[in-house]
């Protein structure tokens, strides 16, 4: 009797021992193994914000050299922050793929030891100082990041032409334009509402960041506060933007796709964006004839938005490291960046590689090639956090819930605690 | 039997149940501690080196205005929708289970949006509402010569609009566990009743609404608990805005926890969210246990 109960009683527990096996295997996972397949063969993670079919012809390109390697490519859509949480949940859980891309600042993946060194890669040092800056952290270079993004004013010169309007060459001119226009019902700018700060942006581009190009920088280290920064070109933004009618309370409530059919269709005048946009514009409106400008400032100088783009990293702990190093390498050749720049439809930093952009973005390029374009948000080390609370902050003063100051003053709060929590 | 042979003889049986208390300890139990272990310190998620901080991050969601405005939004949200849709879930149900000779088409086109992906109702709903003049009410509007509308722009009406958006579409199903429990209630009381001379309303009043407690029991806990956590449709229709207005506690956990790397003070805030739900849904259940009890002595 003893010897049939301890039969079935280790039967059972076998088999409960099995079935918890099985059902558990999938959350293990040895994260520490490292690929014992040739360079060239074997596999190769990927995660990146272009979806598989655009970004296709690279991969392609890159197979063709690799026949033998399997690639297994991640798409996370950028919106709403989702591809960044999804990067800092893998790093969390020491998941990261072999190649990433990342978008600057990158100061907590480099300070946790989540990215390979590229500093010393002919690649990374064929790449002009403003590119490698991006993605510097203590003297290192941890990205790959080839080309740059720059934008402005879109506007649609058939509409300025009927107003008997050139594009603006002022702040003032700008803004006497858009009287005219609000008083015939079209917008000036149209506008998401996740982009009610784009004007602060023009702002702070063209009248103080002209003159000293590391006020953001300031604000990261605490020499500054966003309310020192800020103030004087937030008050300008509320007295010349908001009280006057060129940003309005729809706007909180209207999707990026909303207020490109708003240009698209001739309701608003101009809008502000990149590069990416046009296709979009155009399908929308084949005949829409458009212009861009960059940002202009009260005294007439010209510094438009843009930024280097998003960087390409290998992780520190890579499985695949030698295919994600050869991956880097084809991206870095001249046949993959310019399938690359033809994805992202920016400007290329590497010289010698031929290649071309709309001509719509032609008055552009000497910005891009000069580096006259900026992006503050891109140069505050906590911009997950700050840029989202710059952006409802922005919605809460046009529904007049909060003032300028108030909310300059949450974000010097927002910024205090979060350099406490991550030091 | 004594104790010994009792334990011997149902062991086999109480080892079948290691899978399953194996994987729930993985997914809720070992997590839960996490939480709570990592709610007393400073861990940001990436550096290994965290120190405890005592009750500080406790501290901090009280002081942080946008925590306690989330945790009220959610409040709001998680109460209001349970009510309006039980509120409207039984006499939906009575009539969807009446002799209508469409009954059963109505209860395919009230169940309907129950089926529909959440994200998917959030992004119809919003392009409906939305203030552009591209949206489909304000284009209507517009054809028709009168002004847009702010709707969701509206920081008085994006709460209202979410709430009546999430009733539409939970309103069907609550209104099946309904009928089902209908179609267990003997017709013996409604007739017993007709024959004392009770009206339709006293019927519903002393019979129909008291034996309902069964149903009413699973559905409001399943409403409380699922609307107190929720998340995806409100980021979808309005992504928590306009400005902080429909920013419900579990959008302000995974931005402070993921985004800006507070896992400690987002871990506090979960486990006090976690005791809010427990008392919540203890009180509800217990309310509805002593109906139960009643009904049945």
């Amino acid at each position: 009797m003893k010897k049939k109960f301890y039969k079935r009683s280790v039967a059972v527990a076998c088999a409960a021992g099995l079935l918890a096996g099985t059902m558990l295997t999938g959350c293990g996972g040895s994260s520490e193994e490292t690929s014992s397949a040739a360079p060239g063969a074997g596999k190769l993670s990927i995660m990146c914000w272009s979806n598989e079919s655009d970004f296709a012809p690279v991969l392609e390109g890159f197979q063709e050299q690799y026949p033998d390697m399997e690639i297994d490519f991640q798409h996370v859509p950028s919106e709403g922050n989702q591809y960044q949480q999804k990067l800092n949940l893998l790093a969390n859980s020491e998941e990261l793929p072999d190649v990433y891309w990342i978008s600057s600042p990158i100061d907590n993946f480099a300070k946790n030891g989540y990215m390979k060194d590229l500093t010393d890669t002919e690649f990374v040092k064929a790449l002009p100082d403003i590119y490698q800056d991006a993605y510097r952290y203590e003297d290192k270079v941890y990205a790959y990041a080839p080309d740059s993004w720059v934008g402005g004013m879109f506007y649609n010169k058939d509409l300025y032409a009927k107003y008997n309007f050139e594009a603006p060459k002022n702040w003032n001119e700008f803004l006497e334009q858009a009287e005219v226009f609000m008083q015939d019902g079209i917008k000036p700018i149209s506008m998401a509402g996740a982009q009610l700060m784009d004007l602060i942006i023009w702002l702070h581009n063209t009248e103080d960041v002209a003159k000293d190009s590391t006020l953001d920088e300031k604000i990261n280290t605490g020499e500054k506060k966003f309310s020192e920064v800020y103030a004087g070109v937030m008050e300008k933004w509320y007295n010349e933007c908001v009280k006057t009618g060129i940003i309005t309370q729809d706007m909180i409530g209207i999707s990026d796709e909303q207020r490109m059919d708003e240009f698209a269709t001739g309701k608003a005048a101009a809008t502000l964006t990149g590069a990416w946009a046009i296709s979009g514009v155009l399908e929308k409106n084949p005949d829409m004839n458009m212009g861009i400008i960059p940002y202009v400032g009260t005294q007439g100088n010209a510094y438009t938005m843009g930024a280097v783009n998003i960087g390409i990293a290998i992780s520190s702990k890579a499985k695949n490291e030698a295919n994600a190093e050869l991956f880097l390498q084809y991206m870095a050749s001249e046949k993959g960046l310019q399938e690359y720049q033809k994805i992202q439809n920016s400007f290329l930093g590497v010289e010698g590689v031929a290649y071309e952009v709309n001509p719509i973005m032609d008055p552009m390029k000497q910005y891009a090639e000069s580096g006259e374009f900026y992006f503050p948000s891109y140069n505050w080390t906590y911009t997950d956090s700050m840029e989202p609370a710059l952006q409802k902050g922005t919605q809460e003063i046009v529904m007049g819930t909060k003032t300028v100051d108030q909310l300059l003053s949450e974000m010097d709060e927002k910024l205090a605690v979060l350099i406490e929590s991550n030091q | 039997m004594s104790a010994k042979r009792y334990f011997k003889k149902e062991l086999p049986w109480v080892l079948f149940l290691v899978p399953a208390l194996l994987v729930y300890s993985i997914v809720v139990i070992i997590p839960t501690i996490s939480t709570l272990v990592y709610s007393f310190t400073d861990y940001n998620g990436f550096s290994s080196a965290f120190h405890l901080v005592g009750g500080k991050n406790y501290l901090q969601v009280f002081q942080n205005k946008d925590a306690v405005n989330s945790i009220t939004n959610s409040l709001i949200y998680g109460i209001t929708v349970p009510v309006l849709v039980t509120a409207l879930a039984i006499p939906l149900a009575l009539v969807l289970n009446s002799n209508l000779k469409t009954r059963n088409v109505l209860r395919a086109v009230f169940f309907f949006p129950s089926v529909i992906s959440t994200l998917f109702l959030g992004y119809i709903w919003k392009f409906i509402l939305s203030s552009s003049s591209t949206g489909l009410i304000n284009s209507l509007r517009i054809h028709a010569g009168k002004e847009i509308l702010l709707l969701l722009a509206d920081q008085k009406m994006a709460m209202p609009l979410l709430i009546l958006i999430t009733v539409w579409a939970s309103v069907g199903w609550h209104a099946c566990i309904y009928i089902a429990n209908l179609q267990t209630i003997s017709p013996d009381y409604y007739e017993a009743a007709t024959l004392d001379g009770a009206s339709k309303w006293q019927q519903f009043k002393s019979i129909t609404l008291p034996m309902l407690t069964p149903a009413m029991s699973s559905s409001i806990l399943l409403l409380l608990t699922g609307n107190l956590k929720a998340y995806d449709l409100p980021y979808a229709l309005t992504s928590g805005g306009p400005g902080t207005a429909t920013t419900m506690i579990t959008q302000t956990i995974i931005e402070e926890g993921v985004t800006s790397n507070r896992v400690g003070y987002a871990s506090a805030m979960s486990f006090l969210f976690l005791i809010v739900i427990a008392v919540l849904t203890i009180s509800v259940n217990t309310f509805i246990a002593r109906r139960e009890k009643k009904l049945y002595e």
